[in-house]
């Protein structure tokens, strides 16, 4: 349960970029699969591929969302709601040693767009295989692939117009 | 064959990630090593994604751990389900079609039991088994014709909400939220086979509603006593 729970807090953590929603958007999906148990067939992938399909259609409904408030926002609104986003970012001690890195990679990924960003948080950062990947995303393989690689060479752009190299060892 | 900067750069990840067939990989490498373009690509791109792998995963906070325990164990269902909706269900919450959402509840208890899931067995399982058992079937068996009767009488009662407004959906509810008219007519044109015909008419016609329900609305329904 904790294990799950620190998964899919993680995942919704890294999509949103916020620590707020990730907890909200977490309680969200466990609550969605304890009402929807009942449809889940052990067909495709495992369990845990099957709550990851879950929380990546809430992620993408959360997203799609929050862009539809945030076009009828006012600018000062929008303002506001950057702000908070930055004051309710995890704590620096929560980032240990590799800290200053985590929230560059972190101010990357929000960079991306929705497609290419999970794909990355998906297998960079959950560890899924492709084939996991193309079973939560419903895509064929050739699209898991080239959303992976694209949204990789973006980040890796974004990182280093930011000054960021991470060495590779 | 011999690579260009483009194939290099569409199979990127594939060759971090040791998924090209050994003879392709000895290509890549191949054009790599001697092009001044994709060799730092590579080098960055390595370096990134191994930044990555080395993220230390965050702890959620432990009252997280706790609502959802809560949550999924019905404790808090029964108080205030309505404040935990999300917002943009909350206008979904108009008398109409909340009694959209309990029709939705009863179609799920009648097919539950139809389909032989029997949800009683839980709440059973921990008492005298043998006794309480047959007492059971039968309150199911009479909370099954009345949910199959409010079934229709809702049914009839949305027939005519539709005739009366045809053109006005209610603000800030969605397509999907309503059942189409002529799918809730459509029973009566042919005779009923069963009871699965019937569980299946009640399913498609409350479609989309099923899986957004909350779960203080299955704990009222379920303390109905026939
Ligand atoms: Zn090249």
């Amino acid at each position: 349960m904790r294990r799950h729970t620190r998964r899919i807090y993680n995942l919704c953590y890294r999509f949103t970029g916020n620590a707020h929603e990730a907890e909200d958007l977490t309680q969200e999906v466990f609550l969605r699969v304890y009402r929807t148990l009942g449809s889940y067939r052990a067909l495709h992938g495992g369990f845990a591929t099957w709550v990851t399909s879950v929380t990546r259609n809430l992620l993408i409904d959360h997203y799609r969302r929050s862009r539809r408030d945030r076009q009828t926002d006012s600018l000062e609104e929008s303002l506001l709601v950057i702000e908070q986003k930055e004051s309710s970012a995890p704590r620096p001690d929560q980032f240990a040693a590799r800290g200053e890195l985590s929230e560059q990679v972190q101010r990357a990924l929000q960079k991306l767009s929705p497609e290419l960003r999970e794909a990355v948080v998906l297998r960079d950062l959950q560890g899924l295989e492709y084939k996991e990947i193309q079973e939560v995303l419903q895509v064929p393989e050739g699209t898991v692939k080239s959303r992976i690689n694209r949204g990789r060479i973006e980040l890796a752009r974004l990182l280093e117009q930011m000054g960021v190299r991470p060495s590779s060892a | 064959m011999s690579w260009t900067c483009e194939h290099v750069e569409q199979r990127l990840s594939e060759y971090l990630d040791r998924l090209l067939p050994p003879t392709e990989r000895a290509e890549f490498a191949a054009h790599v090593e001697g092009c001044p373009r994709c060799r730092p690509l590579v080098e960055h791109l390595g370096g990134v994604v191994g930044a990555l792998h080395r993220l230390v995963p965050l702890e959620p906070p432990p009252r997280l751990v706790h609502r959802i325990l809560e949550q999924t164990s019905g404790a808090e269902a029964a108080r205030g389900w309505r404040r935990r909706l999300p917002g943009w269900l909350l206008p979904v919450f108009t008398p109409r079609l909340a009694m959209g959402a309990v029709t939705a509840v009863i179609a799920f208890l009648v097919t539950s039991q139809a389909l032989g899931i029997s949800w009683s067995q839980v709440t059973l399982a921990d008492l005298h088994p043998s006794h309480l058992y047959r007492a059971a079937d039968r309150r199911l068996n009479l909370f099954y014709a009345r949910g199959v009767k409010f079934v229709n009488d809702l049914r009839v009662i949305q027939v005519l909400q539709s005739r009366l407004q045809p053109a006005t959906p209610p603000e800030g509810s969605e397509p999907q939220e309503l059942p189409p008219a002529n799918k809730t007519s459509e029973p009566s044109d042919r005779p009923r086979q069963n009871h699965a015909d019937e569980i299946l008419q009640n399913q498609r016609l409350l479609a989309g509603f099923g899986h957004a329900l909350p779960s203080g609305m299955e704990l009222s329904l379920g303390r109905i006593e026939p």
